[in-house]
């Protein structure tokens, strides 16, 4: 299987703090590669990292065969969607995507395609600081997808939408995998959204990788899980309702989940779309407490 | 080549975006022509230089507010990032920035007064253009210095707030420095010390050897080997340690 993304032993530090610590990681072409962990896991730095955006201290990366910190050409065909969405402010989004798209040598075609998949029509020849907070999330998956890309990174693309535009992000991920074939490095710290979408899962947490593998191997014998919700009665009501014996401890709602991992995170979806507030979904085994956590809508 | 030139098409959107760089421009080239049309002027380069030494102010302030601002803001925002993750080079994304936070707003600032102006006083313009265009070359020069101090300031400072009084407080620095060294060197008949604050406005030579004054070399040199320093220092700081967080 080629690889596109390998990162080894790769540490890097912030003054005082120690943000990586002998991270190793790699991506094969054509897979969804969920990075999950809580915020200051060092997930956003590693993905920086990779991109060339930041020195490493030790390690190696490579991005698509290159030192992307020494090598521009390594983000030939790379999409990146940041964690805010930003772009120039003032052009108009589809002048600026035709710049970009110039900038990575593709046709205006690849323009067009990208505001159709990104589902920005209508709204492509307006500002971006004009746009709504959904809208601008789209008009940074276009620009990512002008570069026709072979990889897409995304670090935190949902977070700031509501619960029916992550869903359309998220199921745009697993679309453009599915039909282009298109590698997707995705990173959160919301389990639910990761476990919908990536075949292979990378947990990080205080800058290390404490389980990497697909999600049923990872998760497979972590049972135990802790929600924290706005609502835990209503929340018992729907575990319940869905087969789970769960038990509500203050704003907690505690079950054993025996291997049926999927099923609570349909569960918690259904729950979000209703209106239900997750604040944290933590596996409470092994002193894995914690490891995933935050905040969800 | 073409991602430079594109680059610099998305980012100088962002540097001379309305209205406040319109505004400036409209200010400053309404300055040019009253300039101008106040007082009777014989020679092009007396005219470059009654125009543009009220605009080299103005576009230097606009520059230390704006321009180093402008840049702390791209890394704030994030939109450095966005440059950065273009398969594009580090040390092509700082000549682009360069390009379109220093040079040029500095060189339209400086340029619309003196357009202006040459409509307003064609007849004389006309006699010796070449001269006129060294004036606005040689202020240009001294824009640029103070504006690729203010970029590197602002790459440093990281912070619109902190960059834009670090840029201030360098402007009036340099300029104070260059007034005591003058009153100093005057009251103490130091010549040395004379001509070290004019030498520290390149225009100012420029202009005193196109009168006949005799200037020293290093009088010429002293400006644009600050402005090498700067983008030098800019370069490195930018190529080999500067990480947008």
């Amino acid at each position: 299987m080629e690889k596109i993304v390998v990162v080894s032993e790769v540490w890097k530090r912030f003054g005082k703090v120690q943000a990586l610590q002998g991270v190793s990681l790699e991506v094969n072409k054509g897979a969804i590669v969920g990075l999950l962990g809580p915020n200051g896991a060092g997930k956003t730095t590693l993905l920086r990292i990779i991109l060339g955006l930041m020195r490493r201290d030790r390690g190696l990366v490579e991005l698509q065969g290159r030192d992307p910190y020494r090598d521009p050409r390594s983000r030939h065909g790379v999409g990146v969607v940041f964690e805010r969405p930003v772009l120039p402010e003032s052009l108009p989004v589809k002048e600026l995507l035709m710049a970009a798209a110039r900038i990575h040598g593709t046709s205006k075609d690849q323009v067009d395609e990208a505001i159709a998949e990104s589902g920005l029509e209508g709204h492509e020849w307006k500002p971006f600081n004009a746009l709504s907070a959904g809208l601008k999330q789209r008009a940074a998956i276009a620009h990512a997808l002008v570069s026709d890309p072979v990889l897409l990174i995304a670090d935190e693309p949902t977070s700031n939408l509501d619960p029916l535009e992550r869903a359309k992000i998220l199921n745009l991920l697993v679309e453009l995998n599915a039909r282009r074939g298109l590698t997707v490095l995705v990173s959160s710290h919301v389990v639910s959204e990761v476990l919908r979408v990536s075949q292979e899962l990378v947990i990080m947490s205080r800058g290390r990788v404490r389980l990497r593998g697909p999600p049923e191997e990872v998760l497979g014998g972590l049972n135990i899980v802790r929600v924290r919700t706005s609502d835990p009665e209503s929340l018992w009501k729907l575990l319940s309702s869905a087969g789970f014996e769960a038990r509500v401890s203050g704003l907690n709602v505690e079950l054993d989940v025996d291997g049926a991992h999927g099923k609570l995170f349909k569960v918690l979806s259904a729950a979000a779309s209703q209106g239900l507030t997750i604040y944290s979904v933590d596996f409470v085994e092994a002193g894995l407490e914690n490891v995933i956590g935050g905040e969800d809508a | 080549m073409r991602s430079i030139v594109n680059l610099v098409v998305i980012d100088s959107s962002d540097s001379l975006r309305p209205p406040a760089f319109d505004i400036m421009m409209i200010i400053i080239s309404s300055l040019g022509a009253a300039l101008a049309t106040i007082q009777p002027i014989s020679e092009p380069h007396v005219a470059a230089r009654i125009i543009l030494d009220p605009t080299l102010f103005a576009a230097t302030i606009f520059l230390a507010l704006r321009g180093s601002a402008g840049i702390a803001g791209l890394i704030q925002r994030g939109i450095m990032d966005v440059y950065l993750s273009y398969p594009v080079s580090r040390r092509s994304v700082f000549l682009i920035i360069y390009i379109s936070r220093v040079v040029l707003p500095a060189g339209t600032l400086l340029v619309s007064p003196l357009l202006v102006a040459a409509i307003v006083l064609f007849p004389v313009v006309s006699r010796d253009p070449a001269s006129y265009i060294i004036v606005f070359a040689a202020y240009l020069v001294q824009a640029v210095m103070f504006g690729s101090i203010f970029l590197l300031l602002g790459l440093v400072a990281r912070s619109t707030g902190s960059a834009s009084v670090a840029s201030i407080t360098v402007y009036f620095a340099y300029n104070i420095t260059s007034l005591l060294l003058s009153i100093i060197g005057t009251t103490l008949r130091s010549d040395s010390m004379t001509s070290l604050a004019d030498a520290m406005s390149f225009y100012y030579m420029v202009y005193r050897s196109m009168l006949g004054v005799e200037v020293e070399l290093w009088q010429f040199l002293l400006v644009p080997a600050i402005l090498l320093l700067v983008i030098l220092a800019g370069y490195i700081y930018f190529t080999r340690r500067f990480e947008p967080r």
